[in-house]
């Protein structure tokens, strides 16, 4: 075969590869779409709360230091605004879809705002507090992400 | 006579320290991180066939260089020719430059872990003192320094043994080997594919063949080079299960994924407090930096060894200019990919499954080599080393033609 047949022919495979992926990315998101973004969404929430709680667990007991916590915080915070993310950047298609997301959307807010107070928590009394919180906020998010697997 | 055996017993235990310490990076770091805490240690028959397959290979380019005296990559080029081995090359090229940018992204993480400091700014600093280094030190020197550090993740085993974990629930896993409910087959195989990945790395093996021109083995080395293979990486291949142990026994019931490096770190806190913490932090730097100076190295071996320049660290810089300027490029590369933000995390799982594409292409010439009497006389592969040899290529190949659909199926792993 010719080499400028074969150029066509990859770039033709190229050409079809990048249209079916522009596709793929630009269709409108449908209800089983939006579900699987949303629990997506509820997973990283989860995941940035429940290791919100366990650093707080962590620092009360004096298990880590203040450097480490930090960070740690940081990582939870960036699983939190993954989710964040995700569920704004996806619109509902249907009623039930837009109930899901309004049952989500203050769950996340919560756990935004509880990972916060227990980042900047001044004492031991607060922090617990905050723990307590997230811990909440980690269970209910699992509540809601078992309910709709 | 006497005081010779000392030092030879004393070079192989420190080549087996070096060879565990040196095994675990920033690849086995997150994937058996990742893998514990989503699905126990439901994979740690890959661990163990990645393990098995890794020694493999290793021991045939160790004794490929031990008895012809030349890096396998350079035999590569001469037996197969400049078309295959420039396949070769730019397979693991890719793969190794990538892994050298998610391995500096991994030293930043663990400077951050110590001291808040975002790891970004940390990055040039850390690809800096890697320069500096791969420049200016020994490779004795520096393969001894960080593998021996590395050897403190030795703390995840012992937190693994105070976590007090469930054994029959994490044998059960081990022996039914599948996805947990909430994960489904797609994102189970995916996770093989990145583990399987992880501990056969393309650099691993030019690296490993590489070193031991340098260090100036002969056949009289090859008991050190089989020592250094079948001790030194199944122990290293230890800790990173119990990277996966302690991930599956903290994070795994709490239904916690793990995907930053942080998390790994926490299970040894729980267990051990700050002390334990210090240690796997101090851990994580050593393999991650002992990692960056592998794939930096490894890089500019195999581009070197392929043009048939002058290399090495035992030549004085000036002598080896085209080599150096390989290494400094590919460094500049790794921070480049760093600097567009990409989270290293991410960088070093999107790696794992490139590094699973490439693998046909490192280890077919390989086993072809290792094969070839010209090179290596009456030490060519045996029966055995050729069985699991062949064996590993159909895993390999199978492996790299499902990473790229499994990638786009399960969403990177996210199912």
């Amino acid at each position: 075969m010719k080499s400028s047949w074969r150029l066509a022919i990859a770039l033709l495979a190229l050409g079809l590869l990048w249209a079916g992926l522009a596709f793929n990315l630009s269709k409108p998101t449908d209800a089983a779409g939006y579900l699987r973004t949303a629990l997506q969404a509820a997973e990283s929430a989860h995941d940035g709360a429940a290791t919100g709680a366990l650093i707080g667990h962590q620092q009360l007991d004096q298990q880590v230091f203040t450097t480490f916590a930090v960070s740690a915080y940081e990582d939870a915070g960036k699983a939190l605004a993954g989710a964040q993310k995700k569920l704004a950047g996806t619109p509902p298609p249907d009623p039930a879809s837009a109930g899901l997301r309004d049952r989500l959307a203050p769950l996340v807010q919560a756990a935004v705002h509880d990972l916060g107070e227990a980042a900047t928590a001044d004492g031991d009394a607060t922090l617990r507090a905050a723990v307590g919180a997230l811990q909440r906020d980690a269970d209910q998010l699992g509540a809601l992400i078992e309910q709709h697997q | 006579m006497k005081g010779g055996g000392v030092r030879r017993i004393l070079s192989i235990a420190l080549g087996i320290l070096t060879a565990i310490g040196g095994f675990v990076d920033i690849g086995d770091i997150v994937a058996n991180g990742e893998a514990g805490a989503r699905f126990g240690i439901a994979h740690a028959w890959v661990l163990l066939l990645g393990v098995v397959g890794i020694c493999v290979y290793a021991e045939m380019s160790g004794r490929v260089t031990a008895v012809s005296g030349r890096p396998v990559f350079d035999l590569v080029r001469e037996r197969l020719g400049p078309r295959v081995a420039l396949a070769n090359l730019t397979g693991s090229l890719l793969v190794t430059v990538l892994t050298l940018g998610a391995e500096i992204g991994g030293v930043g993480l663990a400077l951050q872990l110590a001291t808040s400091v975002d790891y970004l700014l940390w990055v040039p600093v850390v690809a800096f003192v890697l320069w500096v280094a791969l420049w200016r030190a020994k490779f004795s020197t520096l393969e001894n320094v960080f593998g021996l550090t590395g050897l403190a993740l030795i703390v995840f085993i012992i937190a693994f043994f105070r976590l007090g974990p469930d054994t029959g629930e994490l044998w059960h896993q081990a022996s039914h080997p599948g996805p947990p409910s909430g994960e489904d087959w797609g994102t189970y195989w995916f996770m093989a594919v990145a583990l399987f990945a992880s501990a056969l790395t393309p650099y691993e093996v030019f690296f490993f063949s590489s070193g031991g021109v340098e260090e100036r083995w002969t056949r009289k080395d090859l008991l050190t080079s089989r020592v250094n293979v079948f001790v030194g990486f199944p122990l290293g291949g230890l800790l990173a299960f119990a990277i996966m142990l302690t991930s599956a026994t903290v994070f795994h019931p709490l239904d916690i994924s793990v995907d930053a490096l942080s998390q790994v770190a926490m299970p040894v806190a729980l267990a051990m407090g700050k002390l334990g913490l210090a240690a796997a932090i101090l851990g994580f730097f050593a393999a991650t930096f002992g990692a960056a100076m592998e794939t930096g190295l490894s890089s500019a071996y195999t581009v070197a060894q392929y043009f048939g320049w002058a290399w090495g660290k035992l030549r004085r810089p000036r002598e080896a200019a085209r080599f150096h300027i390989v290494l400094l490029v590919s460094i500049l590369v790794g921070v480049a990919v760093l600097m567009t933000t990409i989270d290293p995390i991410q960088l070093t799982e999107y790696t794992l499954v490139f590094s699973a594409v490439a693998l046909p292409l490192t280890y077919l010439p390989i086993l072809v080599v290792a094969n070839d009497r010209g090179y290596l006389g009456n030490r060519v592969n045996g029966r055995l080393a050729n069985t699991l040899g062949t064996l590993y290529l159909i895993i390999v190949l199978a492996a790299a033609i499902a990473a790229i659909p499994l990638m786009l199926v399960t969403r990177m792993g996210g199912g």
